[in-house]
């Protein structure tokens, strides 16, 4: 009887789900899956299955983009716009999938492939080069192999030859995978056939691998942030969403002028989160990304956490003074509200961090977003004498958005309207004992605070 | 992988078209949520796709739903899913306006997720204990238990106290 009961209350208590998921959609993404899979095996043992996958804009010679052809019965998925970001959540491994049609504007070729023969990318963990990474795709892919990818994985258009069989355009992909490293809180270096940003007079050739790599830095720049996201419809709808609401304005930037970016009007779509994190130069004399950082051969990188989105478009966050200086950084003033003496440092919360990685910003206040669904970063560290800023961002990601009350122990509550931020006057590491702390109020979920 | 043919094929649409209803309503059980549930169902049927054609005839619903679980027990290994359990009352009270959605959606997402898959497949999907048991991939007696103390955690909660002050054992 029990049990007869307990039945009817389970199916009574489930509410209308919606319209009927379709099978041809199912099988359209059951499709573009294996075929990523299929390269991703390709690019050596070791490496886990993909985690990842990134379907990239087609960026033609003259800098527009063609994006990929629609799929039939893909009504929820808006291919139209350059990117699409899938992935499953805290993935250690990534897979990221390219590909660039050659002529346009592009001048002749000067031979050999330009792009894959050199392409790589290598993690960074604030600067330093993390050990262990793997690279699929020079170590374990012919041109062949990524000819057939192309090819069997539908992405074939035509295009220039390159070096590449004919009819085959530029494209690639690859797999890296730092063990145990979740890829959210990583920065990514990347170069092609050696060329950095700064450099002032590229061939069109040149010019095209740098596109590439700006692209794919790109991709991987807002795959981190959205780490903990998986391979749904909704991911898709959110990420066009995002890329729609906040286009580049690459007039906003006049360093970059000259550049790949004003270039290539490719990146018109691409969200803030694009944007590098500017470091103080070191051996770049221009670039369009002031401030790049050049570290071996790393051309320039991005942190995932080091732009705020929600905030006026392409604001960037102040990491260091290098973007400030450099870069139109929109301030936020934060209201007032009267901070908590504490006499005695508020104890931790229960438990630990459930985010994998803490971000680590180095800046002099710590910038934590609360994003729908999940904040950005999950996790920050907090050293002593760092100040912190929440920033309601309930209005990202094209929600609307909803007031917050943060209700951080030690501190009087603050409220947010969506896209305000606060920044908290009292260093957390004077009101907050060292350990794990939350915030709290926040919609969909607190961030974590690992307070040293 | 396996090739895949036009019937292959065909036999997957129609199996998405009849089938993914009662997945989804499953899957919202599991998550509590109606954009995850979905998410969840074609994810399994995304991964179940590529060995259509060496699933036997008639194994197709029970190789999904075992890869809906254990692409739902991944999922939910990192905690961070806003899956917040619901606190369980001090003093279990009847209303007779009682939001019966929002109550059984806190008083499941208050379960363990095995616990919570348990209560789903036995008294949801209606199968035995051997099958949940096969399901979720332990034994029947694990079954069993994580039955009995889920719905031990159940009778805490208003609205779902009277219909479980029985045991549910059958």
């Amino acid at each position: 009887m029990t049990e007869d009961r307990l039945s009817e209350l389970l199916r009574a208590a489930v509410p209308d789900l919606g319209p009927a998921l379709s099978g041809d959609v199912v099988l359209d993404k059951a499709r573009r899956r294996r075929s990523l899979r299929r390269v991703a095996t390709v690019s050596g043992a070791g490496l886990l299955a993909i985690a990842v996958a990134v379907p990239l804009a087609l960026v033609r010679g003259d800098g527009s983009t063609a994006s990929p052809t629609p799929a039939a019965n893909a009504p929820e998925l808006n291919l139209g716009t350059p990117v699409s970001v899938t992935l499953r959540p805290a993935p250690s491994s990534v897979l990221v999938q390219y590909r660039m049609t050659g002529g346009g504007g592009l001048g002749p070729s000067p031979g050999p492939d330009p792009i894959l023969p050199s392409f790589a990318v290598r993690l960074y963990d604030d600067g330093t080069l993390i050990s262990g990474l793997k690279v699929g795709h020079l170590d374990a892919k012919s041109v062949d192999e990524v000819k057939d990818a192309i090819v069997e994985a539908g992405l074939d258009q035509g295009g220039r030859d390159y070096g590449l069989p004919t009819n085959v355009a530029h494209g690639g992909q690859y797999v890296f995978e730092v063990p145990g490293v979740p890829l959210s809180g990583v920065t990514y270096g990347i170069t092609v056939n050696g060329i950095s940003s700064s450099d002032a007079a590229l061939s069109p050739d040149q010019r095209s691998a740098r596109a590439a790599a700006l692209h794919v830095m790109q991709v991987l720049s807002s795959a981190a942030s959205y780490a903990h996201e998986s391979y749904t419809p909704t991911t898709y709808s959110r990420y066009s969403q995002l890329l729609a609401a906040d286009p580049i304005d690459v007039a906003a930037y006049p360093a970059w002028t000259g550049s790949a970016l004003d270039h290539g009007k490719s990146f018109g779509a691409a969200h803030c989160m694009a944007v590098a994190d500017p470091k103080a130069d070191a051996g770049f004399a221009t670039g369009y990304v002031p401030g790049s950082t050049r570290i071996g051969d790393v051309a320039w990188y991005v942190k995932y956490d080091a732009v705020l989105p929600g905030e006026t478009p392409c604001s960037i966050a102040p990491i260091n003074s290098a973007i400030a200086t450099n870069h139109p950084v929109t301030t936020v003033t934060p209201p007032t509200a009267t901070e908590t003496s504490s006499p005695s440092l508020v104890p931790v919360d229960p438990g630990g961090p459930a985010a994998g990685a803490c971000a680590e910003p180095t800046t002099d206040v710590a910038t934590v977003i609360l994003n729908p669904d999940t904040p950005m970063p999950r996790c920050t560290k907090i050293r002593p004498g760092q100040k912190l800023r929440i920033v309601n961002g309930s209005n990202n990601f094209g929600q609307t958005g909803a007031e917050m009350t943060i209700t951080l122990r030690g501190y009087s509550a603050v409220t947010l309207q969506p896209g305000e931020g606060h920044t908290y006057e009292q260093p957390l590491s004077e009101v907050l004992a060292p350990g794990y702390h939350r915030t709290g109020g926040g919609l969909y979920g607190d961030a974590e605070l690992l307070v040293e | 992988v396996e090739a895949h043919g036009v019937t292959t094929d065909e036999d997957f649409r129609q199996f998405v078209a009849a089938r993914q209803g009662s997945l989804r309503r499953a899957a919202w059980l599991l998550t509590g949520d109606a954009s995850l549930a979905e998410d969840l169902v074609q994810t399994a049927l995304i991964k179940s796709w590529p060995h259509w054609s060496s699933i036997s005839e008639g194994a197709a619903e029970a190789y999904v739903r075992r890869t809906m679980l254990t692409t739902y027990a991944s999922w939910w290994r990192r905690k961070w899913r806003g899956e917040v359990p619901g606190a369980v009352p001090d003093a279990p009270a009847r209303e007779a306006d009682l939001d019966l959605t929002a109550s059984v959606r806190t008083a499941l997402l208050s379960l363990p997720r095995k616990q919570r898959a348990a209560v789903v497949l036995r008294y949801f999907e209606d199968l035995s204990e051997a099958q949940t048991a096969e399901a979720l991939g332990c034994s029947v007696g694990n079954v069993k238990s994580q039955t009995s103390r889920a719905l031990d955690k159940l009778r805490t909660f208003p609205g779902l106290a009277d219909v479980l002050t029985q045991g549910a054992d059958r």
